[in-house]
């Protein structure tokens, strides 16, 4: 595993138990050399040398409350941080498309303030293909079988920021709208960082004005270096129909 | 509108005509747009004189593609109606030089605009044309596209007008052999666009020009997926100093004006087409109950 996968909050998607082992045990015996408290929630892990602690947490707030609880704990008790891997199909009942976006997004915004690292796993045989692409959105990186995804990935960066790589188009700006709306749910103002974002088609730019449209008093500022975006906002008309919308070089 | 063709000789001519229509149009309040050549902008401009209050746009660059004339001629139009103001334009779309592609395409333009402008308040529109530059069925055919012809200062209604397109919809050339080919559905949509990147990566393109022509070509692939039986065929080849796609389906467009206006902001329909227009050099639209063609032109940048 490379360093940039073994920090912050990260999707894994996997189709066996041996894929699982292999892909996982080697972020917890790094947090474990690191000093890290690791942690399991839900019944099963790889084995590993050291301490694992097992938690069973619904998901939704209970996970979000107990992950800020273990971090809390783990500075108490003198670890450097906290790892976890989170095994999405022990969790209790499963969450409808919109649930489990809005989830994932809180849930990245949360590692990202408390410093933790999280690692979602996936089984293939538990969740539909729409249910892996729509919470794999919602973590800055892939890992295992959706490592090359072609999707977009949003995740938090600092204050009301949030970044947003890879390529948006017809096939996921509905869930783009959905991580757009859950994002704005908490704030007025919301940042996108357009960060190595590939390619935005038209429903892509509909689907940022329609957002900003359905939510008055919504300020929108997007950064991005893509004069292809940047014309295509101008030419359906959105810098004038959008004023609510900054669009930043 | 008013519609007219008009043929000049000279420089001078095209002042000498050009002039006092413009003249007309300010002194009436009207707004004036005229989208020529450079070396015309700048002769009509010294005519004109200071403060004059003309808006000029080269024709080379906003009527490259002809099929976004219109739209320009559409935002011209509607916004000095809004504002309460009268207007008229000149507008030469035809110069030498245009291939043979380019001056069907042209020439569908100039019939098209007859039709595009059933509800607006009257306007003026002249369309100059150089006699002697130009080929002698070329100046046929504007006769044939406009209801009123003139020259040497006179004008008249024109006795071959015949506002129908069934005369400018030649069967599109074969493509060359071998031409990349890729059938696609919304099942691999996503492939299309590493496709004509890979493809332009070998072409004279710059990054910007690859970027917009992927986006038009994506646009084009969704039209096919939404409103073309849900798949279609992405074929690309080169051409001289050019890069060429086509995406073939199922559907049949029935408006000869499809993709020639701005869309309304929020609007759903009519934005793919309208966009390939507006991302790329050429676009080639034949559609009929046997199905869509629609290809589209980017032009290299000369090493």
């Amino acid at each position: 595993m490379n360093s940039t996968l073994s920090a912050g909050h990260i999707g894994l998607v996997v189709e066996s138990d041996d894929e699982y082992d292999r892909l996982v045990r080697p972020l917890l015996d790094e947090g474990a050399r690191s000093g890290d408290k690791l942690i399991v929630f839900g019944s099963a892990g790889p084995e590993i040398a050291g301490d694992v602690f097992h938690h069973d947490v619904p998901l939704g707030t209970g996970m979000l409350t107990r992950l800020r609880a273990e971090v809390d704990a783990a500075g108490r008790q003198g670890y450097r941080g906290v790892r976890v891997v989170a095994n999405m199909d022990q969790l209790g009942d499963p969450l409808s498309l919109p649930e489990l976006l809005a989830f994932e997004l809180s849930l990245d915004r949360a590692v990202t303030e408390l410093g933790a690292t999280m690692l979602c796993a996936y089984r293939s045989e538990c969740f539909d293909r729409d249910s892996v692409a729509v919470a794999m959105s919602a973590h800055p990186c892939g890992y295992g079988m959706n490592s090359k995804d072609v999707g977009f990935r949003m995740w938090s960066g600092a204050g009301d920021c949030w970044n947003v790589s890879g390529a948006l188009d017809l096939i996921n700006a509905g869930t783009f709208r959905a991580a757009l709306t859950s994002a704005a749910s908490t704030t007025t103002r919301l940042r996108l960082m357009f960060v190595e974002l590939r390619f935005v088609d038209l429903a892509g730019v509909q689907a940022l004005a329609d957002v900003t449209e359905m939510i008055p008093g919504l300020s929108l500022t997007v950064t991005t270096h893509s004069n292809s975006f940047r014309r295509c906002w101008r030419m359906l008309g959105y810098d004038e129909t959008c004023p609510r919308v900054e669009i930043l070089g | 509108m008013l519609h007219e063709a008009y043929f000049y000789r000279t420089m001078g001519e095209f002042v000498a005509a050009a002039l006092p229509f413009v003249e007309e149009g300010l002194v009436a309040g009207e707004a004036v747009l005229v989208a020529v050549s450079a070396p015309q902008i700048a002769a009509l401009d010294s005519a004109l004189g200071a403060g004059h209050g003309v808006t000029f746009a080269d024709m080379a660059a906003l009527g490259r593609n002809p099929g976004r004339i219109i739209s320009v001629w559409r935002k011209f139009v509607l916004g000095n109606t809004y504002a309460g103001r009268g207007c008229r334009g000149i507008g030469e779309p035809i110069w030498p030089g245009r291939t043979a592609d380019e001056l069907v395409e042209c020439q569908r333009h100039e019939v098209l605009l007859n039709l595009a402008f059933p509800d607006s308040p009257p306007w003026r529109l002249m369309c100059p044309y150089n006699t002697s530059t130009l080929d002698a069925w070329v100046i046929e055919e504007a006769a044939r596209s406009h209801p009123v012809i003139g020259s040497d200062g006179a004008r008249m209604p024109s006795n071959d007008y015949e506002p129908d397109l069934s005369r400018l919809t030649p069967e599109l050339l074969p493509h060359p052999e071998p031409a990349l080919e890729f059938p696609f559905t919304l099942a691999n949509i996503r492939d299309i666009r590493d496709t004509v990147a890979v493809y332009t990566a070998t072409t004279g393109l710059t990054v910007d020009q690859t970027g917009e022509f992927v986006l038009a070509v994506h646009e084009l692939a969704v039209n096919s997926v939404h409103h073309g039986g849900g798949k279609g065929i992405l074929r690309m080849w080169r051409q001289p100093g050019r890069v060429v796609c086509e995406v073939a389906d199922d559907g049949h467009i029935a408006d000869p004006l499809v993709g020639r206006a701005a869309p309304k902001p929020g609007a759903r329909q009519g934005r793919g087409l309208w966009l390939a227009n507006e991302m790329c050099d050429l676009v080639q639209l034949r559609s009929s109950g046997d199905g869509t063609v629609v290809r589209v032109h980017k032009l290299e940048q000369p090493s």
